[in-house]
């Protein structure tokens, strides 16, 4: 039951069928029929390794002022530095452990790390407040007085690894479909990027309608 | 002159190219919020990819791509500041698209990776000029799906009612934005590929 809940959850909050996030990576990964599920691993460990790194500034070294004053502070830059951190550690690792062969496993750091799907969730996780006070969105600190974590450092992880899985989800329903959409019977205006658009558009509807 | 202008119609990163999809489908609903993506978008790239030119090409791939990042970031913060004092009450309640989606624009497929493959590739003095019509192109696009949707989901243009017999508020939703862009795509096709 806990495994239908989690698909269900993994499903009714999307990032690609409910908020577009990593939209492009997907598109653009398809088009070249890359390892889609090598590409959404490294997205999904990014994200969760970035939201765990974000937790641990914002909790335990007070950057929280940031989340009230995110232009004057530089929250852009913050998480910008995370993500940029995580990535070159990735490569560096990369090339350590896996020497010479590292080299086909590096494009799919280089397209996973800095996109919508990787940063959204960091963004998605830990919202500037001003934008928080007034609209509901899932985000992690709420004002009650002063400003607090509402995520534990387990929790921002599974935040992370829960919508990098959700990409996964997403990359496997396109890749099912795939070759119908470049097939030759699908008319040539429609075939390829714009019935893939039309596709999401329906899985995504269908989503909407759901979870009414 | 025809290799300048590339990227406003023929070649649209976003008709064509599948680039900067997310801001489209979730913001650009109305023409107000899409202008205000279009203004956000053109500023934060324009002088991002323009100033990363210049950055050594010594540094190997993946610093030079955290440097993109980085300046864009660095870029978004006044950029967003400025949208945020021109219109205060509209950005604090504007959810989502003010929370993360502009934001998002500082790591957009323009600045990580069209950049380094294509703008870099051209002549110095060229490039500002293929940049622009490619920055338009989008913004093209962006007002051109704020402004159907506005019409289809509200019956309105920048407020001002406009006599529609049938609302489609679905069209409002993410799944509105996906479907109208694969049909602008296809259409886009259609006719670029006749004048091909």
């Amino acid at each position: 039951m806990q495994l239908v809940s989690a698909l269900v959850s993994l499903l009714a909050e999307n990032l690609i069928f409910t908020k577009a996030l990593g939209t492009s990576t997907l598109t653009a990964a398809t088009k070249q029929n890359s390892k889609i599920s090598v590409m959404s691993l490294v997205i999904a460990g990014i994200s969760a390794l970035s939201c765990m790194m974000a937790n641990i500034l914002f909790s335990r070294f007070h950057f929280s002022g940031m989340l009230k004053y995110p232009y004057q502070m530089g929250l852009p830059l913050l998480y910008t530095v995370i993500v940029s951190v995580i990535y070159l550690g990735v490569l560096f690792l990369l090339q350590k452990l896996l020497g010479e062969k590292s080299n086909q496993y590096k494009n799919y750091v280089h397209l996973s790390a800095f996109n919508c799907a990787v940063m959204g969730t960091i963004y998605l996780a830990f919202a500037p407040v001003h934008v928080s006070e007034d609209v509901e969105i899932p985000n992690a600190f709420y004002i009650e007085g002063t400003l607090y974590s509402g995520f534990s450092t387990t929790g921002a992880i599974w935040f992370g690894l829960k919508n990098g899985l959700s990409f996964l989800v997403a990359a496997w329903m396109i890749s099912a479909v795939r070759e119908r959409l470049y097939d030759d019977e699908t008319p040539v205006a429609f075939r390829g990027f714009p019935a893939m658009m039309i596709f999401i558009g329906i899985i995504s509807m269908a989503i909407d309608i759901i979870t009414m | 002159m025809k290799s300048k202008v590339n990227g406003f119609l023929n070649g649209n990163a976003v008709l064509e190219k599948g680039m900067v999809i997310a801001p489209i489908v979730i913001c650009c609903t109305t023409l107000h919020n899409a202008l205000l993506v279009s203004v956000a978008f053109a500023l934060i790239t324009f002088v991002t990819v323009c100033i990363c030119q210049f950055y050594s090409k010594n540094l190997n791939y993946a610093m030079r791509i955290v440097c993109y990042a980085l300046t864009g970031a660095a870029m978004t913060i006044p950029v967003l500041s400025l949208c945020r004092a021109l219109q205060p009450d509209y950005y604090d309640t504007a959810g989502d698209m003010t929370a993360i989606y502009l934001p998002l624009l500082s790591v957009n497929s323009f600045i990580v990776l069209y950049a380094e493959s294509y703008f870099y590739q051209l002549p110095r003095k060229i490039m500002p000029i293929s940049l622009f019509f490619h920055i338009l192109g989008f913004c093209g696009v962006a007002c051109l799906v704020g402004i159907i949707r506005e019409i289809l989901s509200f019956g309105t243009i920048l407020g001002n009612a406009v006599d529609m017999p049938l609302l489609m508020r679905g069209f409002s939703a993410p799944w509105g934005g996906f479907i109208l862009l694969g049909i602008l795509c296809a259409l886009h096709r259609v006719i670029f590929s006749k004048k091909g």
